[in-house]
């Protein structure tokens, strides 16, 4: 599936350039993120993102740094404007401040939030989700009785909903 | 809801916002609202190897199945369908060219009116987008407002205090909302005044783009305003900046269009009939012309120019109806552009030439 880099034929390319040429051509460019660190050129011209960071050197060079829950590294966020997950907001969030501010002109959320008062239903979903993994794993690996047994408590689970989902989770749980 | 491996809309007629019962439905096709968020503790969609996209994808369904609707949804699996039926909900608006053309487990579930639909697993895991005709981008708010609490007490949201909705795109985050309208600005552009709805546009922050969204061309005359502020301003201020600039365009859009039939008459009549002509007498013609040539209809149409039995409705159907995917779908084959071109030009003589 990866790609090699094309740069050192070693890592799997990450970092996915695509450079309009002056004749309207397309260049595609595939690159490991290492290599990519080192590109010069192309990623610094990488249109509207990249151009709104401040350089990295002002922040104490975020270069180096690398989201911990999915492993997106800082280059790769750079060059393609896309976060990996909600934790990157945390782990970037020097360099992304600046950035929010250059696209929003704003940097805190006025608007909606998830309503608080739906929390006691999302523990249920949640539980709901579990079990339905469960089920899952059960019939895969061909533990019928169990299956059938988590199966009922999903569906006792789901009805509960009128009654109390929680209470009727946890009276058979 | 119901889960569906292919497309079994009609297939030949469009959604419930394709009628002109909205405000301003001369002027304005459409008001759409979007909503991005994504799941709790999973990695965003782009970021995700193959179990965890189906995981997301797994849990989704499994949570929208259980979301009260006030239609009965229906849940498309578009790495089970064919790959046709992406297209048509492509044509249809439904759905982005990035989820149709996509890889890996993603899904439209969509209501059979077409006036909701939530792209599974596009960039963001949910992008809940409720569409209406004509301006009402207040009405399209409420409903995905309020079905967005209905979601969110299925899913749990990655959301944060500090920076709202966390999205893929840093564009995105905090309301996660894009309100936007279709226009249908033919005096505009006819006048070479279009330039300066671009203008009035950027100076408020409000992006001005083609038919399809994104990066896309002005065909047809059509194009789409939208805000590109998601963070700093609540959901109302946005859909206020919309609701107070839109109304200056449409009117401008008014005013050209009556100097027109003043000053140009002669003109005017002749590029609108000469439209009408064409698409009544066309053995072969192509997407592009035919988005031009029902352009200019649409205008005739709506200047009373026209024969009365040709109604938006019948346009704007045919706006739809006329691309690639639906030609496809209506013959039941797949078809070369050539061959399409033919029956393109076979379904407009066969829907205008009756009348």
């Amino acid at each position: 599936m990866s790609e090699k880099c094309q740069r050192c034929q070693k890592h799997a390319a990450t970092v996915h350039l695509t450079e309009i040429l002056e004749n309207q051509e397309r260049r595609e460019t595939h690159l490991c993120e290492q290599c990519a660190a080192q590109q010069e050129g192309p990623l610094e011209t990488m249109g509207l993102l990249s151009s709104a960071f401040t350089p990295a050197t002002a922040s104490g060079d975020p270069g180096g740094l690398r989201c911990s829950a999915c492993g997106l590294g800082y280059m790769e966020f750079r060059s393609r404007g896309r976060l990996g997950c909600p934790h990157c907001y945390e782990v970037f969030r020097s360099s992304l401040e600046p950035l929010l501010e250059k696209i929003h002109g704003g940097t805190q959320h006025v608007g909606k939030a998830p309503d608080e008062s739906s929390a006691v239903d999302r523990s249920r979903e949640r539980r709901l989700v579990e079990l339905r993994r469960e089920l899952q794993t059960a019939v895969r690996e061909e533990r019928y009785e169990e299956a059938a047994r988590l199966r009922d408590r999903l569906q006792r689970c789901e009805s509960g909903e009128d009654v109390g989902g929680a209470e009727g989770a946890r009276a058979d749980g | 809801m119901r889960t569906a491996e292919s497309f079994d809309g009609e297939g030949v007629s469009g959604g419930e916002w394709l009628s002109t019962r909205g405000a301003h439905a001369d002027i304005v096709i459409s008001s759409r609202v979007r909503l991005a968020r994504n799941v709790r503790n999973h990695r965003f969609a782009v970021k995700c190897d193959g179990a965890e996209r189906a995981e997301i994808e797994q849990h989704v369904r499994f949570a929208l199945g259980r979301v009260e609707f006030d239609e009965e949804m229906v849940y498309l699996d578009l790495a089970r369908a064919p790959a046709l039926d992406g297209e048509l909900l492509v044509e249809r608006h439904l759905i982005s060219r990035e989820l149709a053309h996509g890889s890996g487990p993603r899904a439209a579930c969509y209501a059979p009116s077409e006036s909701v639909c939530i792209m599974v697993c596009e960039e963001d895991h949910l992008r809940l987008q409720v569409l209406r005709s004509g301006f009402e981008l207040d009405a399209a708010w409420s409903l995905a407002d309020d079905l967005d609490d209905r979601i969110a007490r299925r899913v749990e949201y990655a959301f944060s205090s500090r920076f709202g909705y966390l999205t893929c795109c840093p564009t995105n985050v905090g309301t996660g909302l894009r309100a936007s309208v279709m226009l249908h600005l033919p005096a505009l552009v006819y006048s070479k005044h279009i330039e300066k709805v671009f203008q009035a546009g950027s100076k408020m922050n409000l992006a001005v783009r083609g038919l399809y969204g994104e990066g896309t061309q002005a065909l047809g005359d059509f194009y789409q305003i939208s805000n590109q502020v998601a963070l700093g301003l609540s959901e109302q201020d946005v859909l206020e900046r919309l609701n107070r600039v839109v109304p200056q365009f449409i009117d401008y859009e008014r005013r050209l269009r009556d100097a027109l039939e003043k000053s140009d008459r002669a003109r005017l009549e002749d590029r609108i009939w000469r439209a009408y002509g064409v698409l009544r007498a066309a053995r072969t013609i192509s997407t592009e012309e035919t988005l031009e040539l029902l352009s200019a209809i649409r205008l005739g149409v709506n200047l009373g120019l026209l024969p009365s039995a040709l109604t938006i409705e019948t346009v704007n159907e045919l706006f739809i109806t006329s691309q690639p995917a639906h030609l496809q779908r209506l013959a039941q084959h797949v078809m070369e552009p050539r061959e399409r071109d033919i029956a393109r030009a076979d379904l407009l003589r066969a829907k205008l030439g009756a009348l």
